[in-house]
């Protein structure tokens, strides 16, 4: 029922023409109020703070699919402050991957992912992590980059309204890995459908082999990408699951956005083609919040230290994971 | 349509078991050296498999009344991957175990369920697969050996080849033409249970690069076939294969094959001043991952649906990974030429990356596994 609801918003809200006025105008109110409207920014809020009181993983098909339609707004990030804050936000949050500096004309955070849209900001300051509103924020967006980064400059005094816990960078990490594993769904189905549509040498390019077999190589790190983003939201707030969803999550990205792009051909790097909202995205979303070399490090020194044998630590990550309610 | 993999776990019941299946295995492999048990199912002991019936361990998908468990998918997942992490000699009952009981259960006549599965449950009848020939790789269809009908049975000639462990196995379960000719594909197949010692069949080792005799080619000779052999419908061979290839697929095997080499490697890292630590995370993201689809695979065959494309998907994934690992390790140790790692680590290194390319050919090649997720999305 989540994700019927979610792709209903997503439809009626984020197609892809919508998504491009989104950008041209910089009003993303429409889609920000319906997913109010929906309950969806309440739903990991404790119920006794009037959400609903949904863990994580409860959530995935609505992260998936906001992946899938590459919503151009840090929905599972602000689902997530909102759960810390137990407040109602008046805006979208994000998270800011990097340290915010103190600096003459205000505090200066760089390459905020929806940093362009966002109405808050989690940011790390050198008193643990701070959230921060962004309406007198000035932003200098200096990339065309799908994920809208921005790097914001908050006016001196701006006021900080209180977040606890330090592992948001974390947080952020594991949000970034399920919207692009639902970005990946979307490259599969759109690739799949494009090969049976696109005809060469007087038939569908799906007829070759060589296409085929590239096809069926996407669609299984499809399957991947999205069961390590299953895996990270249900053993949050672990980092290990976060770093094992990451990690695989930003290798598939390496993979399946050159096989869309290859078996789209030229049309596929278009700015009108819709596949652009996509892919962009898997290149975005790799970069922010750590690399794979980043989490396979941190993945690596966990494991050395745990003196556990392989299969005892795999076992041991998924002993505790928890799977989604029935909702 | 394809199903979505979702997050499963494995029932509580079957988890209980695992401390007891690790004691048992740590115990069991404790003097053999890692390159032996690097041999993962290619390692043979028919005492071993004694044991482990003794522990109620085999038949775990067979009913009580023939000698078995009932205790259903997960309780075998978690044995078999015990068995695995630790490198035991689990290749005599594994055949029975995984795939001939299950297809002897699901397609055999009362008889042959009394006849067969308590064996294979003692741990004392020992199967072997008959599908491959010569010229039946990839193109299982085009199958050869032809079964032809005489007074109370069948006589079969023709040969297999690539057939695991023939030699040490006291049947086999093969798929051979009934009717029909080599154009008929798919029609006119069934499968039998052959008795190895029976007269007209002649098994000759096939030695691989490593030096090992794990699989065979098997000649038969006008072999005599009892009707009471033939198991299934008679030309129903085709669909009884698919569905016995299910099985085969979609284990904790396919993700495991190189796991000693892994757990070798990751003691001798505990060791070193500056370990290659992205490597190791990188392998454990996808071992984490693989696991997790594996469970979910074995959850949709519990739920008795039969998830043919979606085990072919988590398999070549699998395999990639298993034939990854010996290369990156092999980097990995080669990339200081000032320390020598210990000699039976670089052994057990030689020794899978030689054998890995077999990971993605047995139970089906990795091209042919990819042209049936391709006609599962729609794409032929």
């Amino acid at each position: 029922m989540l994700e019927e609801t979610a792709k209903h918003i997503f439809e009626t809200h984020c197609t892809p023409q919508q998504q491009r006025e989104m950008v041209e105008t910089g009003s993303f109110d429409a889609l920000w109020q319906e997913w109010q409207a929906s309950g969806f920014a309440d739903a990991m809020r404790p119920t006794d703070h009037g959400g609903s009181g949904l863990h994580p993983i409860d959530v995935f098909p609505v992260l998936l699919q906001a992946g899938y339609y590459a919503a151009p707004l840090p929905l599972g990030e602000s689902m997530m402050v909102q759960a810390a804050t137990k407040e109602p936000l008046a805006g979208p949050a994000s998270i800011a991957p990097f340290p915010s500096e103190f600096v003459s004309d205000g505090i200066r955070i760089s390459s905020v992912p929806f940093g362009s849209v966002c109405g808050y900001v989690a940011c790390k300051t050198d008193q643990g992590w701070s959230l921060f509103s962004t309406d007198q924020a000035t932003r200098s967006s200096s990339h065309r980059m799908a994920e809208h980064t921005a790097d914001l400059l908050l006016p001196p005094g701006t006021n900080d309204l209180g977040l606890q816990g330090d592992t948001w960078f974390e947080t952020g990490a594991l949000m970034r890995a399920v919207a692009m594993a639902g970005a990946i769904s979307r490259l599969a189905d759109m690739t799949v459908s494009y090969a049976q549509d696109r005809e060469q040498f007087g038939q569908p390019i799906a007829k070759r082999q060589a296409i085929q077999q590239q096809v069926s190589y996407l669609v299984e790190e499809a399957y991947a990408a999205r069961m390590a983003a299953q895996m990270g939201l249900s053993g949050f707030p672990s980092v290990t699951t976060t770093a094992i969803a990451k990690s695989r999550i930003n290798e598939a990205a390496t993979r399946v956005g050159p096989i869309a792009h290859a078996v789209h051909g030229a049309i596929g790097i278009t700015k009108e083609y819709d596949l652009q909202l996509y892919s962009r995205l898997l290149v975005d979303g790799r970069q922010s919040f750590g690399s794979e070399t980043y989490w396979n490090r941190r993945l690596g020194s966990d494991m050395l230290a745990s003196g556990l044998t392989s299969l005892e630590f795999v076992q041991q990550t998924s002993t505790q994971k928890r799977l989604a309610s029935d909702i | 349509m394809l199903h979505p993999l979702h997050l499963s776990s494995i029932p509580p019941e079957d988890e209980a078991i695992r401390a007891n299946v690790r004691a048992f295995a740590k115990q069991e492999t404790q003097n053999l050296s890692p390159v032996v048990r690097a041999r993962s199912w290619m390692g043979f002991s028919a005492e071993f498999s004694r044991r482990m019936a003794e522990k109620g361990w085999l038949g775990l998908s067979i009913k009580k009344e023939y000698g078995g468990q009932d205790a259903g998918f997960f309780r075998r997942y978690v044995i078999v991957e015990e068995l695995l992490a630790a490198g035991a000699p689990v290749a005599a009952h594994w055949i029975a175990d995984r795939q001939s009981g299950p297809l002897i259960q699901r397609f055999g006549s009362e008889e042959q369920k009394q006849k067969y599965l308590p064996g294979i449950c003692e741990g004392t009848s020992f199967f072997c697969i008959g599908m491959s020939e010569p010229g039946a790789g990839s193109d299982l269809a085009s199958v050869r050996s032809r079964a032809t009908k005489v007074d109370g049975g069948w006589r079969l000639n023709g040969q297999k080849i690539w057939t695991t462990h023939a030699l040490r196995s006291h049947y086999m379960i093969a798929l051979v033409r009934t009717s029909g000719d080599y154009g008929d594909r798919h029609k006119g197949l069934s499968q039998f249970v052959i008795d190895l010692s029976s007269p007209g069949i002649t098994i000759r080792e096939i030695e691989d690069l490593n030096g090992d005799a794990h699989f065979a080619e098997v000649f038969f000779d006008d072999t005599f076939l009892p009707d009471d052999t033939l198991i299934g419908g008679e030309g129903h061979g085709w669909e009884q294969v698919t569905a016995e290839l299910a099985f085969e697929r979609s284990g904790p095997e396919r993700i495991l094959s190189s796991i000693v080499l892994l757990d070798e490697w990751i003691a001798w890292l505990r060791e070193l001043p500056n370990p290659q630590i992205e490597t190791l995370g990188r392998l454990m993201a996808h071992l984490a991952t693989l696991r997790e689809l594996t469970i979910s695979v074995t959850a949709l065959l519990a739920a008795g649906e039969s998830p043919v494309v979606e085990a072919a998907l988590v398999k070549d994934l699998g395999t990639t990974f298993e034939q990854e690992l010996p290369t990156l390790i092999a980097d990995a140790l080669g990339s200081d030429p000032t320390v020598a790692p210990p000699s039976s680590l670089l052994e057990t290194t030689v020794f899978l990356s030689q054998i890995t390319p077999s990971f993605s050919l047995r139970g089906g090649t990795r091209e042919i596994l990819r042209g049936m997720i391709a006609r599962g999305v729609g794409l032929r």
